[in-house]
């Protein structure tokens, strides 16, 4: 069946049979049967559909990507995902972080065939941009789940305002202002993020 | 955007900005784009899409409407609608009973312009045939919204065990169990359903 939306500015959650979940199977061929959405899950197997992120939002994930994947392949621990990669996570959501970074210890615990789906890992690390349809408390909440999902190290970036979100497992949020660059910390030591560009838009 | 859902055997939900829902006119227009999917709304404004029915629904569906349009017809006090006819209630909710009949009293308080999108009316009268996907619960808790929404008659039909649940306002709710017929009261006195061929089925 098929559905014709609205024009989104916000995520549209979609609950199937709350006592039928999709199985990851049905799951992963639903977000290939509609490849130009941005589609995750939560935990408690509502899936939502987040709207495109424009220009600007795709600009700043491009530049964070880029400068994370040139320094992992010369710090050579890890590799760089961007947004089209999904994680089935512990408590059975399933979200996909606009950059992801995966060490190479954890990567080689998957089998051939979940490195060509929807893998079933943690990434140490990773960054979500803020695009103008999301909320901030939303974003922040979002956060908090994959650090209590284990991520290490994550950073929201709000463009807008110059800031950077840090969370870190085990630590309070801290907040990074008007800063014209951001340290790693933990799995991603030694990586030097810069935000001009980012804060400086399109 | 299309959303290509996967094959649904229960009613799904969509939910598009919960704290912005969608207009009237803006819900009318996305069903409107949406000839082939069966759309509800629910009071908190969560969009329900609900699974084609059966050969058989579909059957013990016009066995009622078109004994209810014999009546409406012959009485000539109000009309008689089948399962395409939505209506948006008080509590916000906008939903299609199975078969509906409403007094010409009540039409008359409407506008030609409303009566062509979804009217703002509650019918006097209204009956749901359970299909197979239906559960029993939600299906009585469907009844109670109609009745709390100020519908005096109320008939959930369950075909496959012979039974009527009666739903009138100001009573408790009544079974009537293995009857070949039923018999209106309030609006819809002197209207009698034989009931032979929903028990029979296909």
């Amino acid at each position: 069946m098929q559905l014709a939306l609205p024009d989104l500015d916000a995520p549209v959650t979609l609950t199937l049979d709350s006592e039928n979940r999709l199985s990851d199977d049905d799951y992963f061929a639903f977000c290939m049967a509609n490849p130009d959405l941005h589609i995750e899950r939560t935990a408690q197997g509502e899936i939502v559909i987040v709207p495109p992120a424009g220009y600007e939002s795709d600009y700043d994930n491009v530049d964070c990507v880029s400068q994370l994947k040139v320094w992992s392949k010369r710090d050579g621990r890890g590799r760089v995902s961007g947004c089209s990669v999904q994680f089935f996570l512990p408590d059975g959501s399933a979200m996909s972080p606009n950059v992801a970074w995966l060490s190479n210890e954890r990567f080689a615990g998957l089998t051939k065939q979940q490195r060509r789906q929807f893998p079933r890992v943690v990434p140490e690390f990773i960054v979500e941009v803020m695009s103008p349809s999301d909320r901030l408390r939303a974003a922040q909440r979002k956060m908090q789940k994959w650090i209590d999902n284990g991520v290490q190290l994550g950073w929201l970036i709000d463009g807008d305002n110059r800031c950077v979100y840090v969370y870190r497992q085990g630590r309070e949020m801290r907040q990074v202002r008007n800063v014209s660059q951001i340290e790693g910390e933990g799995p991603i030591e030694g990586f030097v993020l810069d935000l001009t560009d980012i804060w400086a838009g399109t | 955007m299309q959303l290509l859902l996967p094959d649904l055997d229960a009613p799904a939900t969509l939910i598009f900005d919960p704290e912005d829902r969608l207009s009237d006119d803006d819900y009318f227009d996305f069903c409107a784009s949406n000839p082939d999917v069966w759309l509800e709304r629910t009071a908190r404004g969560e969009i329900v899409i609900v699974p084609p029915v059966g050969g058989e629904s579909a059957y013990r569906n016009t066995v009622v409407t078109c004994q209810l349009g014999n009546w409406s017809e012959q009485t000539g006090h109000g009309k008689g609608f089948g399962p395409t006819f939505q209506v948006m209630l008080p509590d916000g909710s906008s939903l299609c009973p199975d078969a509906a009949w409403v007094s010409n009293q009540r039409l008359s308080g409407l506008t030609r312009e409303q009566l062509r999108r979804f009217p703002p009316l509650v019918p006097e009268f209204i009956v749901e045939v359970m299909s197979p996907s239906d559960r029993l619960h939600a299906a009585q808790r469907m009844m109670q919204d109609w009745i709390d929404n100020g519908v005096e008659l109320g008939w959930l039909i369950d075909g496959d065990n012979r039974c009527v649940y009666v739903y009138r306002q100001g009573h408790e709710m009544r079974q009537v169990l293995n009857e070949s017929q039923i018999e209106g009261e309030g609006p819809m006195e002197s209207f009698v359903l034989d009931l032979t061929d929903i028990w029979a089925g296909l």
